[in-house]
């Protein structure tokens, strides 16, 4: 398998903190797969993440090593090339879906502004687009959810939203920051299962940060474990469920309660 | 079981007006017991109706109608001067641990503020007590001068069990007390509530969105959807569960280990307003099991057998186990 997206000796520091968020972390995205990241608050895995959008929160710079996609080099991409690649190639999806939706816009007027923002077609084929997403990503009521505004839509509808947003361009990689922490098991378990049929639909690669431990056993193929800043495993998902070799893994795995029925 | 009934609620109601003549019930007719040593799990996903259920127990919000005992006192009808006195016996942990602390009073006066507050003891005998809350939560008195801003969210929920725990109540009220925390961090303060819950014979109302997390920690497990019970199971034994809501909430849960669930077998979404239905039953539109009958039919609580309740009516006594396979 071809590798899509490979992060070498990648190192993010802060000015003002002693130790990196990101330290000398490499490991490679096969295309076509679902790569997992997890590990606890402050192991760095969000970090990672947004720095491959080249999107680093405050003064967070990278400090060292490559990120290449394709065969591109991410870390030296001017900001006008990169702008072009997010959304198109690289789609995004985070958390809460609701936080970067404008809550004066009804979802018809944000989806069209960024088919728009991509592609040069008018109003009504935008919309055409859409649609056409929506019925893909089995979402029903098409009508309803693009009329409404975000804060008349549940967590889950608002996601699944912005999951179709951000397929919509058809991105060779969908980088996912938590994207069902935020919602209820029963619509997380939805949610999750919908992100893992974008690649049997679009053949998307997938790169996703989580911190539960059976969300990555169930999606992933490959799972990388980080940990203060550093990558403590990595391998396929068997391996590192079932053997994992770091103490750190073992620990996170064992303090997983898991449901007897 | 030996203990004394500790807490008793019977039909506790709780209806908001949102437009005229049209409330919505956010706790609907809700009925359990809990006694001394017994920790009792509410489960469900948001708008359940689980925080104003905590809410109505704990006196911050007026119940509509029904009644709570709690040590043989009706707290429904009490006034400023009894609550104060009664919430020595009853207290709370919320979620985020963050926010339930001045950031500008250090750990050794929120420890000591309990009894000051019911001034029962002077300020340097408080402190010596506040060490001693410490060790109980395994945590030593170099706190005591420390801001929250300084302590991990883990050590923060850890204090504001100790705060909690001061004045040796018989109840605590945890709601999500382990959401904003880290899985290894989670497996700590449960082990801490845990022991405690053993040496001190506290009883624990503990409100949790994780069923396997619930599981391993609870006595029993009461299922909440849109304000009304689904299920009572007095073992924390989920084999025995059999409303379909229940089930869709067990296979909704990504195990580590093992096989997960292939296909779901409820919508995703509920429905966005709260159906008015009487008595009928309210996962009726998600429930792949449904019957035009559930609508109406009387679908409250009723027992199956000593342990278990279910509020779904096809349920039968002692075919449950089977009635609803896993996938």
């Amino acid at each position: 398998m071809n590798t899509l997206l490979e992060f070498c000796d990648l190192s993010i520091s802060y000015p003002k903190r002693a130790r990196p968020a990101v330290d000398h972390v490499s490991f490679a995205v096969p295309e076509g797969a679902i790569v997992v990241v997890v590990g606890e608050s402050g192991s760095g895995k969000s970090t990672l993440l947004r720095a491959a959008l080249r999107l680093l929160p405050g003064e967070g710079t990278i400090s060292g090593g490559s990120i290449r996609f394709g065969d591109t080099e991410l870390t030296a991409l001017s900001e006008r090339d990169m702008r072009r690649l997010r959304g198109e190639r690289i789609g995004m999806i985070f958390q809460d879906a609701g936080l970067y939706m404008d809550s004066r816009k009804t979802i018809r007027y944000q989806y069209i502004e960024s088919i728009r923002a991509h592609l040069k077609l008018s109003a009504a084929e935008a919309e055409a687009l859409a649609r056409d997403m929506f019925s893909r990503m089995a979402l029903t009521e098409p009508e309803r959810i693009l009329s409404a505004y975000p804060f008349e839509l549940s967590g889950g509808q608002k996601q699944r939203a912005a999951i179709a947003m951000a397929m919509t361009m058809k991105p060779d990689l969908l980088l996912a920051d938590e994207p069902t922490s935020a919602l209820d098991v029963t619509v997380q378990a939805q949610v999750v299962r919908q992100i893992m049929q974008l690649r049997a639909q679009f053949g998307t690669t997938v790169l996703l940060v989580t911190h539960n431990m059976g969300v990555a056993s169930f999606m992933a193929d490959y799972i990388a474990v980080m940990q203060g800043g550093r990558l403590v495993e990595w391998g396929p998902k068997a391996q590192v469920i079932e053997a994992p070799q770091s103490a750190y893994t073992q620990k996170l795995l064992a303090a997983v309660p898991e449901l007897v029925v | 079981m030996a203990e004394k009934v500790l807490l008793d609620v019977r039909a506790l109601t709780k209806s908001f007006p949102v437009r005229r003549r049209q409330d919505v019930l956010a706790v609907n007719q809700v009925s359990f017991s809990l006694r001394a040593g017994e920790c009792l799990a509410v489960v469900g996903e948001s708008g359940c109706g689980k925080s104003t259920l905590v809410k109505m127990i704990s006196g911050i919000l007026p119940a509509s109608s029904g009644s709570i005992v709690f040590m043989d006192k009706d707290v429904t009808r009490l006034t400023q001067a009894q609550w104060r006195q009664t919430r020595m016996q009853m207290q709370m942990v919320f979620q985020e641990p963050s926010s339930a602390f001045s950031p500008r009073m250090k750990i050794g006066q929120f420890l000591c503020e309990p009894y000051l507050n019911y001034g029962l003891k002077g300020k340097k005998a408080a402190l010596e007590a506040a060490v001693a809350q410490l060790a109980r939560v395994e945590l030593d008195e170099s706190y005591l001068a420390k801001y929250p801003h300084q302590l991990s969210g883990g050590e923060l929920q850890r204090v504001a069990i100790a705060r909690a725990l001061t004045l040796s109540p018989k109840l605590l009220i945890c709601d999500e007390v382990t959401s904003a925390l880290d899985v290894s961090i989670q497996a700590q303060i449960i082990d801490l509530l845990k022991k405690l819950q053993r040496e001190e014979q506290l009883a624990i109302l503990f409100i949790c969105h994780d069923l396997a997390l619930v599981q391993q920690f609870c006595d029993r497990i009461m299922v909440l959807y849109l304000g009304r019970q689904m299920e009572l199971l007095d073992r924390p034994d989920l084999t025995g569960s059999c409303h379909p809501y229940t089930r869709a909430l067990i296979d909704s849960v990504f195990r580590v280990h093992g096989e997960n669930c292939a296909e779901l077998s409820v919508s995703a979404e509920r429905p966005a307003s709260l159906p008015a239905l009487g008595t009928g039953c309210p996962f009726y539109e998600r429930c792949p099991k449904a019957e035009a009958a559930c609508r109406q039919a009387d679908c409250t609580l009723r027992a199956l057998s000593e342990t278990h309740a279910s509020a779904c009516r096809l349920a039968q006594a002692e075919s449950c186990p089977q009635a609803v396979s896993i996938t």
